[in-house]
């Protein structure tokens, strides 16, 4: 989709692109480069503390898909779209107590499919792998795209230029530094973040007002201020149920929650939920001073960049580039490492190389994360959907795996062939309330049929030996056994 | 595989001509695009009580509509002030509030279990359990 309004000069792109490409990568380098164990490089050492923690759950909840597809959905749904949205805080909020318990039961787990084929067995396990690697590769795409769709929609730099290079940077440091510059540099980002939609909301109110965007939505769009659109009534506990299946289930949170240090994952989840939930009103917020404004929007999730563009011009750009760009950043090198620990230890480590080293691993980490990045690139490229319906399209999958590791962690009932049961039967009610219905009941409809199925979990007798979560657990040089 | 069914929405109807690209129509949205139409310069006009009222005028070639309530609507491109093609016409039809208001009950019962789930499961005691005790 080309962009006419672009108001950033590619070569100002370029720099600003150099500039932080250059302190992300060196970050990565100097954080990275006292990893000497698996540990240190997977799950930085299982020892970061409250400040840090904060800032890494923050940052990674704070996406792309916040600053760029809150507004979208602020544009096509409104009011409710974007409250609807930062109900996302609450996947953050509830994993809290769970984050303690993970870190308590497992202090030498690595992954959430260590605990899924622990509590559940292999079949279950090899489904939950599936759905979180579909998930992942869903997340990792819609990152690539947010970076090509801001660069082009600032700039005018082509689409495939400006993925790439996000892509690649972000591989890059990954690559360098694992978790430990994965969570430096978060904390950076975090801070980049929160300044930048700061001052963004503060020169939208200045700048245009809450009258004169109220009066032009009522005139143009006036079902974006209706409390009781229909789409978005069914949106509101659609987006928090996706957000809870995301992050009950992505090795993304629980590779931070065995990182923390003991008794840091409690108040670090509860603490990064509430600073996170105004984030997507005021993304959002954004989006609905776009008709006052004139703006044509070619494509809903361009929708916050072009309006601080046109708002502020080369500034407002500069600003948005930074905090898009940051966010992307955080993300993706997130998922990155995540994906790849789940992986390694999961895929490569659990079915092909059972007897591997520490040494091997390590080295089939950085193959795997690089691996990824391209796959990423190639998905990519083609700019197969919009933003929003991407992500929405992996809530059929992730809201599915809510109940089995709710109830397997917190209770002794229910066992794989129930949860296997819950995870495929979700997932497959859930794509078809996305095509049959829309995107914005997938999630809640995979959430609902596999409660139905673990209902029979919770009533049945209590089986399962806690003691077997004990076999997730690590050599004394950092060999996952 | 599964994917690439996602491209679907985006992909022209018809072509060389104005097309639904991201068709939210039971939501009040859809982005109409032109991507194939020759031309540097184009108008998107939406018909309004038999009056033609412009809706884009600009080198963009697509627009976002959104915020649109029930009812039939009927848009023409011009593109260097020629007109190209036919009129397109589409209906907006909002789902009805029962649904919506089922859905929104189902989402509030099931919050509910799970807070209820998550507050019952973690006020039992943490099982300590490492590779020591276990082997004890």
């Amino acid at each position: 989709m080309m962009n006419a309004d672009a108001v950033l000069p590619s070569s100002y792109a370029w720099l600003i692109i150099g500039l932080f490409s250059l302190l992300w990568i060196w970050l990565g380098w100097r954080l990275g480069r006292n990893n000497d164990t698996l540990d240190d490089y997977m799950l930085a050492g299982r020892k970061v503390g409250i400040g840090f923690a904060v800032a890494t759950a923050m940052a990674t909840w704070v996406t792309s898909n916040t600053t760029m597809t809150a507004p979208q959905l602020a544009y096509q749904l409104g009011i409710w779209g974007m409250v609807g949205y930062s109900l996302g805080a609450v996947g953050l909020i509830l994993f809290a107590p769970l984050a303690r318990r993970i870190r308590e039961m497992m202090p030498e787990g690595y992954t959430s499919g260590d605990f899924i084929r622990l509590r559940y067995g292999n079949t279950a396990w090899r489904i939950f792998l599936v759905i979180s690697f579909f998930y992942s590769l869903g997340w990792l795409i819609s990152l690539g795209m947010a970076g090509g769709l801001l660069i082009n929609a600032l700039s005018g730099i082509p689409y495939v230029y400006g993925m790439t290079v996000i892509v690649v940077i972000c591989t890059l440091y990954t690559v360098f530094g694992g978790l430990k510059a994965v969570i430096g540099t978060d904390f950076v980002q975090t801070i980049l973040i929160l300044l930048g939609v700061i001052a963004l909301a503060v020169l939208v109110i200045n700048e245009v007002g809450f009258d004169a965007i109220h009066a032009q939505l009522e005139t143009e769009r006036p079902e974006l201020l209706n409390l009781l659109l229909p789409a978005s009534i069914m949106f509101l506990f659609n987006n928090l149920f996706f957000g809870v299946g995301e992050i009950f289930h992505s090795n993304v949170w629980w590779s931070r929650a065995f990182a923390f240090a003991p008794g840091v994952g409690l108040k670090a989840y509860a603490l990064a939920g509430v600073f996170w939930l105004p984030i997507p009103i005021v993304a959002g917020f954004i989006a609905l001073a776009a008709p006052a404004l004139g703006i044509n929007v070619p494509s809903p999730d361009m929708v916050a960049p072009l309006v601080a563009g046109k708002l502020f011009g080369l500034g407002g750009a500069i600003l948005v580039f930074v905090v898009v760009f940051a966010a992307l950043a955080s993300s993706l090198d997130s998922v990155l490492a995540a994906t790849s620990d789940l992986i390694v230890k999961d895929i490569y480590k659990g079915h092909l190389r059972k007897n591997a080293s520490g040494p091997e691993l390590r080295k089939a980490a950085v193959a795997i994360i690089l691996g990824l990045g391209a796959l990423t690139w190639v998905l990519s490229v083609p700019k197969m959907a919009t933003l929003g319906s991407l992500l929405h399209f992996t809530g059929a999958f992730v809201a599915s795996t809510i109940w089995p590791i709710a109830v397997g962690l917190l209770f002794r009932k229910g066992n794989g062939t129930l949860a296997s049961l819950a995870m495929v039967l979700g997932t497959a009610s859930g794509l078809y309330a996305y095509f049959a219905i829309g995107f914005y009941v997938a999630a809640l409809v995979s959430a609902a049929v596999s409660m139905l199925v673990m209902l029979f979990a919770l009533m049945s007798k209590p089986t399962f030996d806690w003691a077997e979560l004990s076999e997730a657990r690590s050599n004394p040089d950092g060999e996952v056994s | 595989m599964i994917l690439s069914s996602l491209a679907a929405p985006l992909t022209a109807a018809k072509a060389d001509d104005l097309i639904i690209s991201d068709n939210g129509l039971t939501a009040g949205y859809a982005t109409l695009a032109w991507p194939n139409v020759e031309g540097k310069s184009f108008v998107l006009e939406e018909n309004v009580s038999g009056n033609w009222r412009p809706v884009y005028d600009g080198p963009d070639r697509a627009t976002t509509l959104s915020g649109r309530a029930d009812g039939d609507f009927t848009f023409r491109l011009k593109a260097d002030g020629q007109l190209v093609g036919d009129p397109m016409s589409f209906t907006v039809a909002h789902h009805p509030l029962s649904r919506a208001w089922a859905f929104f009950a189902v989402g509030a019962a099931m919050f509910v279990a799970l807070v209820g789930v998550l507050l019952r499961g973690s006020r039992k005691p943490i099982p300590q359990i490492s590779p020591t005790n276990a082997e004890q």
